[in-house]
């Protein structure tokens, strides 16, 4: 199947809302104009290839208040940029890798493999579409009013 | 009870650990590692009565860990339970060819550890 043909809106709803049910007991509802990203705050900003069956890509950006706020929900503490920035982005990262894998999962047949590779994490101090990915697909969410985007794009 | 966790994020080893704390009514002793080659360390050095890995893993990956612990004389037999963003039906059914007992899909909860582990209990009697 060609993952560029498809349209992903549904499976990534599903996607997001199974990964964050499950994995900080968060509920992801779709965002809308007022859950709009602070352009004056940093952005976690990841990405992770997907090789099969279509070279994909899929991302997350997420402001730094909500990244706190999920990575304090999953490791069942209060994080700080200052001393637990290198477990946000892991907690990020993690998240991302099971986003794809669980979308891919929703999008695809149960008989068609997929693979995918490692995911990588990095603060940026505000979020660009058109520096960082030219022809991504965003998809606006929120979690308690927090707006953040998954993006996804296939070539 | 020994658990070698292998996963190169912490935050998965972490998250895999506490659902294995609520799931298991015994006392367990977790070790941990963030790819196949310091499992593989781990297993020769310390022993484990489960493995719990991750397929994709930089170093060595948990299908080379499954071949690896499937050849080896002193560790065929190990339970393995894999937990992988990419456990679909096609990728299970060869896992389960490869060595893997269990193969659950991430995200998973405590209700989902604990079914894995009542297949590979069932395993074992057979």
């Amino acid at each position: 199947m060609d993952l560029a043909s498809i349209n992903v809106q549904e499976g990534m709803s599903e996607a997001i809302g199974e990964v964050l049910e499950n994995m900080a007991f968060m509920e992801a509802l779709p965002g809308g104009e007022e859950n709009a990203l602070d352009p004056d705050e940093p952005v976690f900003y990841t990405r992770l290839p997907i090789y099969k069956p279509t070279p994909s890509t899929v991302g997350l950006v997420v402001p730094q208040g909500l990244a706190l706020s999920l990575a304090g929900a999953l490791m069942m503490k209060e994080c700080t940029m200052d001393e637990d920035e290198f477990e946000v982005l892991d907690v990020l990262s993690e998240l991302t890798n099971t986003l794809a894998g669980s979308l891919l999962t929703h999008l695809l047949p149960e008989l068609d493999s997929f693979e995918l590779g490692l995911p990588e994490c990095r603060v940026i101090g505000n979020w660009d579409t058109k520096r960082e990915w030219s022809d991504c697909q965003e998809f606006l969410y929120q979690v308690d009013e927090q707006g953040f985007y998954c993006l996804w794009r296939s070539h | 009870m020994n658990i070698l966790i292998a996963d190169d994020s912490g935050t998965a080893r972490m998250f895999i650990k506490q659902c294995l704390e609520i799931s298991l009514e015994e006392d367990v002793a977790f070790l941990e590692a963030s790819n196949g080659q310091e499992a593989l360390q781990l297993l020769k050095n310390a022993g484990a009565d489960l493995v719990v890995t991750d397929l994709n893993m930089p170093v060595l990956d948990g299908r080379e860990l499954i071949r690896r612990i499937g050849a080896s004389p002193k560790l065929h037999g190990l339970p393995i339970m894999v937990i992988t963003s990419s456990g679909n039906e096609a990728r299970k059914q060869e896992l389960l060819e490869l060595g893997a007992w269990v193969v659950l899909r991430k995200p998973v909860n405590p209700m989902v550890i604990a079914e894995g582990l009542e297949t590979i209990t069932a395993k074992k009697g057979d």
